[in-house]
């Protein structure tokens, strides 16, 4: 029975290794990728975040194990910025393709990596994209570099460098609608029940968002979007639909939340569920806009048999796959409540689930003479990064050990930090989120279970 | 409709309001109970700690809770997404 299993398993394997598909999906992904990264990276810089984000700030919050990465100095954060928008230009146009796509993804990666309370799910999604771009023969096609080294030009590609994508969206997507299967977004309709009400001076739909009805209606059809759209994008009879509510739901989301590109990145990525002929049409479309010699007919795909993929390529499929399923599931190792904690909170597409907020006081004490005197925040951090320490427990340890080394330095040999951090999570009562007297400076952040956090109160 | 009404009207309003104004009122006793002559005289004076103690006690209430329903965002650059 089970040999069996296994024995059907390894050839479907064997007949997917095979398989290969027209090109023409991957090269449009490259060209919408490459634009929507570019106007990305220049709204960042237009917008001074360089400057806000990453230089000005007198110290940044690291992600775990990644407190080496820091701004470089000087204008050397501009630098990285010109290298990131030459990439992007350069994917687009599939010139020197590998070498641009492999520093975009570090240029970005890095950028991202510097401060941990800019975190998003969607920074995170380009990491993942721009890590694979670079391993799939996306210039292999309609690219300065096919012009260059006409060699490399195919019209097919194996079947895995289109899919990936595909499976890399359909885990935003539900694992994003799983996330909203809890208790409080649910049945209390929270947090749309407070975002909502507060947007009712919006034109014409404004009016719906003062009733509990409508922010019921929004929460169970989110996270019916969300769980459902990709099986809805992978038929071709539903395919036109669920796009059409795909442009809907993050048009709405975009005029409703301060989420800034995430609509559109989105809006594009989804594209790729889309047929070959579509794609190929597309691109003769673009051919003749830029009045290039092109034509059809594409090889017809089902007629010819591609390589097999290596096993190499099968391994590491295996492995991303598996990390992609698994990773965002840790948090059921972790006790508690996993919004009020955030352990296996991050990495695992829960986009736009909670309403919280908190106000963080810090006491620092001289251990030898015994004297406390409160810290001002905003001495050290910028708003953005008080407003994210101050409900986040693993921040809220970082900025104690931070305030450690800054009295040490200054010459108090023995600086205790402990906090006060009142926290609100969808409109429950506030509540201290570590007990005050606790010294945090004996405490070490790491992967196992932060049970100097308070138990949520109110479950 | 006044502020206290709509505070009471939004999901977690009722219990904020609850909590607050007894903090409040503690507040007012405190500022009434304050020594006499200049503040800056008696700054470490202990009604004087006592009033500071009790804002501080405040803070969360506006800063963080009362922001947090009313579902004022309050973000200092628009953000990009998510």
């Amino acid at each position: 029975m089970i040999t069996n299993y296994i024995h059907s398993i390894s050839t479907l394997l064997n007949n997917y290794k095979g398989q290969s598909t027209s090109i023409a999906p991957l090269v449009i992904w490259r060209i919408g990728f490459g634009l929507v990264m570019l106007i990305s990276t220049v709204r960042y810089l237009l917008m001074g975040w360089v400057d806000d984000q990453l230089v000005s700030p007198k110290l940044h919050f690291s992600y775990y194990g990644f407190d080496w990465v820091a701004p470089l100095p000087g204008m050397g954060m501009y630098l990285v910025f010109s290298v990131m928008i030459l990439a992007c230009l350069a994917i687009v146009l599939g010139f020197y393709y590998r070498i641009f796509s492999i520093l975009f993804f570090l240029t970005f990666t890095y950028v991202e990596l510097i401060d941990i309370t800019y975190y998003l799910n969607h920074y995170y999604f380009v990491s993942i994209v721009a890590y694979l771009m670079i391993i799939v023969p996306a210039n292999s096609f309609f690219s300065i570099d096919c012009l260059r080294n006409p060699s490399i030009k195919r019209q097919l590609v194996p079947r895995w460098t289109i899919d990936i994508f595909k499976f890399q969206i359909a885990v935003v997507y539900i694992y994003a609608g799983i996330a909203k299967i809890n208790y409080d977004w649910l049945f209390n309709a929270l947090p749309l029940a407070i975002w909502l009400p507060a947007k009712s001076d919006i034109p014409i739909i404004g009016s719906l968002f003062q009733y509990k009805f409508t922010a019921y209606l929004f929460s169970w059809l989110g996270m019916l979007f969300d769980t459902f759209i990709v099986v809805g994008l992978l038929f071709k009879s539903t395919r036109w639909l669920s796009y059409t509510a795909v442009i809907i739901f993050h048009t709405l989301t975009g005029i409703l939340f301060q989420i800034g590109v995430f609509p559109v990145v989105m809006i594009f990525a989804v594209t790729i569920f889309f047929s070959s002929t579509f794609h190929e049409r597309l691109l003769v479309n673009i051919a003749r806009f830029l009045k290039m010699r092109f034509s059809l007919p594409f090889i017809d795909t089902s007629t010819v048999k591609a390589r097999l993929v290596p096993n190499r390529i099968m391994l590491f499929l295996l492995i991303f796959i598996s990390f992609q399923l698994l990773f965002p599931w840790r948090y059921l190792v972790y006790p508690g409540n996993v919004f009020w904690t955030e352990e296996g909170y991050r990495f695992s597409w829960r986009v736009m689930l909670m309403e919280k907020a908190g106000t963080a006081t810090f006491y620092v004490r001289d251990g030898d003479s015994g004297r406390e005197g409160s810290v001002i925040n905003h001495q050290f951090l910028n708003e953005h990064q008080e407003k994210q320490m101050s409900m986040q427990p693993d921040l809220i340890l970082q900025f104690a050990h931070y305030l450690e080394e800054h009295y040490k330095a200054e010459g108090m040999s023995n600086p205790k930090v402990r906090v006060e951090a009142w926290v609100t999570l969808n409109a429950r009562p506030a509540q201290l989120i570590i007990d005050p007297r606790l010294d945090l400076t004996q405490i070490d952040d790491s992967w196992t279970h932060k049970d100097w956090i308070n138990d949520l109160n109110y479950p | 409709m006044g502020f206290n009404d709509y505070l009471n009207s939004v999901v977690g309003g009722e219990e904020l309001v609850t909590t607050t104004i007894p903090v409040i009122e503690d507040i007012d006793d405190a500022i009434s109970s304050l020594p006499q002559g200049r503040l800056s005289d008696q700054i470490e004076a202990q009604e004087v700690i006592t009033l500071r103690d009790l804002l501080q006690a405040n803070t969360a209430n506006f800063k963080s809770s009362m922001s947090s329903i009313l579902g004022i965002s309050i973000t200092f650059n628009s953000g990009d997404g998510d």
